[in-house]
């Protein structure tokens, strides 16, 4: 029952300030800082004093707010990060100015959800500490979770500035990190904090069962609840938003729940209690069924019952190479679910904004929310804007819908704010997951080494709905052969539905799967054939690059080859193991996609202008998930037009109110018309495309499937050819875009693209508004930083601001970028997709195992990536290094204990982030540039790969310590100390 | 829920015997209370009691505020190093979460959390400390394995010293910093004219109690100095892994928290013997 809180009054003293607060005695400091007094700086993480997020320093102490009651903090001096700077310096102290600068220069956050803990730690540590070192540097920061960085570059940043070095001259400006390293990051959860309702979710009793009751009467009549929301109160369509390839799952269940994902009713209320008690209240009658949990047990022989996507492709006569093989390999290799982990957890506010509902939720793909939200009220598009700017973490969790639906009925149901933010329990418990999947391979061999077949069957659980687990499983089968050449594959993927969590891609979707089974089957070949498994690799290797469709590009080269190489030298000699311990190395390959595998067009559009004020900007409607791409799309803009000052990035979907840029060009915004126009061609093809794609999963023959498909994609391909990329505003696409613009490892390639294409059309532009001002030629004016003049007298110029009022206030263009449309593959598989391009590289580690406790100890880490092209060297090693971070848990300890469909983990506690103690003691990430991807200047998405390849190096690594190959990731200790007494007497000394 | 800061140990005491729960560090209860957990209960902050944060050592004893942090403790070791026979206890402060909740958790809240994966606790054990509690205003001192906290406020812990004990703590976990215990092992031997005189071996975070291995201990107990050899190490390990009971239902297994066990057993005995 909400009571009447008890109201407290008291006097917090922040950053030197009387704060005074009126709180209730359960609020702690972390939610009166943040929520009340505005302190955005002190982020949740997780509630338990486990991440750090929150941290602060109290009375002089660094500490957790989180663990701190408000009213415990009465009469306390508080610091936040914010408050560093001043704090410090009344003791003559630079610390913490000095170590700001370092941490930006040497870019040591991603998201930055995490820095505003680090700063406190780090600068108490340099500040008290007499003499800073890595090894006291690793302890100090161990309770700082970071999910993207993997803490190296921040512990470069404050050793040195414990030393005293001036900040690096970093030849990129980072104008992202120091407001992610404040208060005005403006996260989602950050949005409208005090005063809103509380929303939240009743998740289903079982992972399946039928519902016959719902009854809200008790709930709805508790004091302080606002609604008590179900099906029946969802004015149109009952999904969360169809993927790609389906719209299967439905916001609120109505008679049926599939897993403990399904929600079943929302609450909103004044207070969180009332809230928790109108949950307890809600009468929900179920009649439970048997869940399908087995993967296996899932799948009948010979029926396509439950089989929700699928995947085969066959090249060569397979059966025929394993019959004259010297050799066959067989193993089954699996891997479990994993959480993303987001250092922010799930949620954020939606309010009424002039009739338009405002939802700032974390979204990778905002105008899929915003169709998905829009369809399910019944309200207009226009109507609905997902604010998503900066997000703490995503790593593919909020690629496909996430909770803006749930708080998107809350919200416009009542015409009020409604904050709803998933707990941590409920994260790990009630979300999607990494696809898990298992499978059987087989790989058949010569003598010498030469491979001559892979058969590879796999079976990838997308929990009971579609998901985009299509995608999923034709990444995974399409990069069988992964960076190898095989006369003769086969690959057979299916999706199965099950009763267990929903899936979702995470870092490396399909290509982790796939890759841990093939690089598995290839070292235990070489176990087999006494060869070096890096020679053994480094012997099959593709050595040039193909298309989708498997066809060679002639003058690019796969760098594997210079990977590997480089890998073995930095790896060096191998090190004295000690006693009572197993010594082993590993290596791995990765040859793995980015982009969009779908078969589709991908086409990316931002939007670049100056205003009357001469302050240029970039507009694009990508999310920031921490791979600095809204930085690096503003310093592309800033080069190509020789600014000085960093343009400003704003979140928006202005380019796709004119998608030929023409409207802007000429510095009007576009009419009401014309902007609904566009956005109904862009809807038309997209939902279009997904309607067809509907219909066609009914088709239940492959070749017939393939035949239609072909028939959608012949008018794309028709305005490529006919079109191609002249544009008018006939031709407002010059390819269709069928897919939304979506926040992820390529983006900054894709971004980059429209970005380049922009300034180029800018430049047009104003040369055009140049020569109308001068009534001259335009080949007779140039530009330079500061705008454009004349160039027989240069006297006579245009600043940009002059520029922009010249054409109405604003002059702006839109710039775009396509990826090439991903491959139908062969008609007699009915395979929809093949992979766009790769990213190659190699990761060698050298670890120990205790053979009694199963305790890893990690000594050398070192990746060797070609990248096509660097952007930002810095940023990228510092993806890398975040990935190899993530790889650690996933290869040994971040598991999940699942129970008949049900998650037991609960919190950070017990769903294991790597932190500064489980490092590596020592990191090597080196990059090279063969300028072969497909993005500008030979750019590759890069994000992901360090976290494909960082477990199988220490699975590899692990085989060779043990002498038993692991055959599933994560392996805990417990597996690895009973896979030492296995493998006792049949660890072999190979030496890579 | 009700809140009430108190004013000294007195009227702490006070509450606590009317029914409030002491609210100390925090590192456990502040969570709970803020997934509103505790309602119904009322809680005396007892964080401000600066009575119960000394600490003083004495030729035969050390003796701790019950709001002597856990850094507070592993600062207090790296000042009183030396001191072989409390290694154990301060090893365990160091073993706890992760820097943040080391400083803010406290002794006397490790001792009265009641959870499994307890560090510091099997610590105080072996050490045979005594602890001293007041409920309302009558002051008790009893072993720490006597201990009852109902209605009680632990007001300070006294852990015995002398030149003849040797102690050594080992905590199992899967990540480094806040690493939930899979087990733990406290071990403090008396040694005299080079032969042991007697042995505690406790474990913890296997069971819902930290337990003494009794068989181990005997098989330690007077040896001589000759015979401190592996062989009896590993013996004592077998022998100390096999008699503890591992019934948490949670994983891992109670086969691999043996493994634990024995490892610790085994290197907290070659750290003092060895």
């Amino acid at each position: 029952m909400m009571k009447d809180a008890e109201q407290l009054d008291i006097a917090l003293n922040v950053n030197g300030v009387a704060r005074p607060a009126k709180v209730e005695p359960f609020l702690t400091l972390q939610a009166c800082l943040h929520h009340r007094l505005g302190f955005r700086e002190v982020r949740y993480g997780c509630g338990e004093g486990v991440c750090g997020a929150c941290m602060v320093l109290v009375d002089g102490e660094p500490k957790s707010s989180c663990l701190i009651l408000a009213v415990q903090a009465q009469g306390r001096n508080i610091v936040t990060a914010d408050g560093l700077d001043v704090y410090f310096a009344q003791n003559k102290n630079t610390v913490a100015a000095g170590l700001r600068a370092q941490l930006t220069a040497r870019q040591a956050f991603q998201c930055g959800y995490c820095s505003c803990g680090v700063m406190v730690s780090a600068a108490h540590h340099i500040a008290s500490e007499a003499s800073v070192t890595p090894s006291s540097l690793k302890t100090a920061l161990s309770g700082n979770m970071c999910r993207c960085t993997g803490y190296q570059q921040m512990m470069e940043a404050t050793l040195a500035t414990s030393q005293r070095e001036p900040a690096p001259q970093s030849p990129v400006q980072r104008g992202d990190l120091p407001v992610k390293m404040s208060g005005a990051a403006g996260y989602p959860t950050d949005q409208k904090t005090a005063g809103p309702l509380i929303g939240k979710i009743l998740w289903a009793q079982y992972p399946s069962a039928r519902i016959s009751s719902i009854d809200t009467r008790a709930a709805a009549a508790v004091p302080g609840v606002e609604a008590v929301l179900t099906h029946r109160d969802i004015p149109k369509q009952n999904s969360t938003g169809a993927t790609s390839f389906g719209n299967d799952q439905p916001l609120l269940a109505v008679d049926r729940v599939r897993t403990m994902a399904d929600a079943v009713a929302l609450v909103a209320a004044r207070d969180e209690a009332a809230a928790a008690e109108a949950l307890k209240l809600i009468q929900v009658t179920y009649e439970p069924l048997q869940p399908i949990t087995d993967l296996p047990g899932a799948i009948e022989p010979g029926s396509a019952k439950n089989v929700t996507a699928q995947f085969v492709q066959e090249t060569g006569d397979v059966d025929a190479a394993f019959r004259t093989a010297d050799l066959v390999v067989t193993g089954r290799y699996s891997n479990e679910i994993n959480d993303h982990a987001c250092m922010e957890l799930e949620g954020g506010t939606a309010w009424m904004e002039d009739g338009t509902l405002m939802i700032a939720v974390p979204h990778q793909t905002a105008e899929s929310g915003q169709r998905a939200v829009s369809k399910m009220l019944g309200i207009s598009q226009d109507n609905v804007r997902i604010i998503s700017q900066n997000m703490g973490g995503s790593f593919g969790k909020y690629a496909a819908f996430t909770i803006e639906g749930y708080l998107g009925l809350l919200a416009y149901h009542l015409q009020k704010p409604v904050r709803l933010v998933l707990g941590r329990d409920e994260i790990l418990q009630r979300r999607s997951k990494r696809h898990p999947s298992y499978g059987d391979y087989r790989l058949a061999l010569t003598r010498d080494g030469r491979f001559l077949a892979l058969d590879a069957t796999i079976l990838t659980d997308a929990g009971p709905y579609v998901g985009l687990t299509p995608a999923v499983a034709a990444v995974i089968g399409a990069e069988a052969s992964a960076s190898y050449n095989i006369p003769s594959v086969r690959s057979r993927v299916r999706g199965i539905l099950t009763n267990n969590l929903p899936t979702i891609p995470m870092r490396g979707y399909g290509s982790q799967q796939i890759s841990f089974g093939v690089e598995s089957i290839v070292e235990q070949a070489a176990h087999k054939l006494g060869m070096d498994p890096a020679d053994l690799r480094k012997r099959n290797y593709k050595k040039t690059r193909t298309d989708g469709w498997g066809h060679p590009i002639p003058g690019k080269d796969f760098w594997l080859t210079q990977t590997m190489d480089r890998v073995r030298e930095l790896l060096g000699p191998p090190p004295l193991c000690p006693p009572g311990w197993h010594y082993g190395r590993g290596v791995t390959t990765i040859h793995a996609k980015y982009g969009y595998p779908y078969g589709m067009v991908d086409r990316f559009v931002v939007k670049v202008g100056v205003n009357k004020d001469g302050q240029f900007r970039v507009e694009c409607d990508i999310s920031d998930s921490g791979t600095a791409v809204t930085n690096e799309m503003a310093r592309l803009l800033a080069k190509g037009l020789g600014l000085t000052k960093l343009p400003e990035y704003v979140q928006s979907r202005a380019a796709i109110d004119d998608p030929s840029g023409i409207a802007f060009g000429r510095g009007h915004r576009p009419s009401w018309l014309k902007s609904a126009a566009y956005r109904t061609m862009e809807w038309v093809q997209m939902t279009g495309a997904k309607s067809l794609l509907v219909i066609t999963a009914r088709i239940t023959n492959p070749r017939n499937l393939v035949r239609l498909q072909r028939v959608i994609a012949r008018p794309a391909n028709f305005f490529i050819k006919m079109a191609g990329n002249f544009k008018s505003w006939v031709f407002p696409f010059s390819r269709e875009s069928f897919q939304p613009r979506f926040g992820s490892s390529r983006s900054l390639s894709m971004c980059a693209g429209a970005v380049l294409d922009g300034v180029e059309r800018f430049k047009k532009t104003v040369l055009e508004v140049g020569a109308k001002e001068f009534s001259s030629d335009v080949s007779e004016l140039q530009l330079d930083g500061e705008g454009v003049y004349h160039s027989s007298d240069t006297s006579r110029r245009l600043s940009w601001a002059a520029l922009a009022q010249r054409a109405g206030g604003d002059l702006a263009v839109v710039g775009e970028i396509h990826n090439p449309v991903g491959p139908l593959l062969d008609p007699s598989t009915g395979n929809q997709t093949g992979a766009v391009d790769f990213m190659d590289g190699s990761h060698g580690c050298d670890l120990l195992i205790r053979p009694d406790t199963g305790q890893v100890r990690i000594l050398k880490y070192v990746a060797v990536h070609d990248v096509g092209y660097a952007f930002n060297p810095e940023a990228l090693r510092g993806q890398i290094l975040g990935g190899i971070t993530m790889g650690i848990g996933q290869a040994i300890f971040e598991s999940m204990k699942v129970q008949d469909g049900k998650v037991l983990n609960t919190g950070l506690h017990d769903y294991l982030v790597a932190t500064t103690l489980d490092l590596p003691e020592e990191v090597k990430v080196e990059i090279l540039e063969s300028g072969n991807g497909m993005g500008p200047y030979g750019s590759k998405g890069i994000g992901e790969s360090g976290a494909v390849a960082a477990p199988i190096a220490i699975a590899n690594a692990l085989y060779n310590a043990l002498g038993m190959q692991l055959e599933t990731i994560p392996s805990t200790p417990e597996k690895l100390a009973a896979m030492a007494d296995a493998g006792a007497g049949q660890r072999s000394a190979i030496a890579v | 829920m009700r809140y009430t800061k108190a004013e000294n140990v007195e009227a702490a005491a006070s509450a606590v015997a009317n029914g409030a729960v002491p609210l100390a560090g925090g590192t456990i209860l502040v969570p709970a209370i803020a997934r509103c957990e505790h309602q119904d209960h009322t809680f005396v902050d007892i964080s401000g009691l600066a009575a119960l944060t000394r600490i003083e050592t004495t030729d035969s004893l050390l003796l701790l505020g019950s709001m002597v942090t856990l850094d507070g403790l592993a600062s207090a070791a790296a000042k009183h190093n030396g001191t072989p026979a409390r290694r154990a206890l301060f090893q365990a402060a160091q073993a706890v979460g992760n820097p943040q909740v080391r400083r803010s958790g406290t002794i006397g809240g490790n001792i009265a959390a009641g959870v499994a994966t307890v560090d510091v606790y099997p610590a105080l054990l072996a050490l045979e400390a005594q602890v001293t509690s007041l409920h309302g205003g009558t002051s008790e001192t009893v072993p720490i394995s006597e201990l009852s906290t109902a209605g009680r406020l632990i007001t300070t812990i006294q852990v015995p010293t002398d030149g003849e004990t040797r102690s050594a703590f080992r905590k199992f976990a899967w990540r480094a910093s806040a690493g939930i215990t899979l087990a733990n092992v406290a071990v403090c031997l008396r040694i005299r004219d080079a032969a042991i005189l007697s042995a505690r071996i406790v474990v913890g975070g296997v069971s819902a109690r930290a337990q003494r291995l009794a068989k181990a201990e005997q098989l330690l107990a007077d040896k001589p100095a000759n015979q401190w050899t592996r062989d009896l190490i590993d013996e004592a390990a077998r022998i100390g892994s096999m008699e503890a009971t591992c019934d948490l239902p949670a994983p891992p297994s109670p086969e691999y928290r043996r493994r634990l066990i024995a490892a610790g057993v085994r290197e907290t005995l070659s750290e003092i013997l060895l």
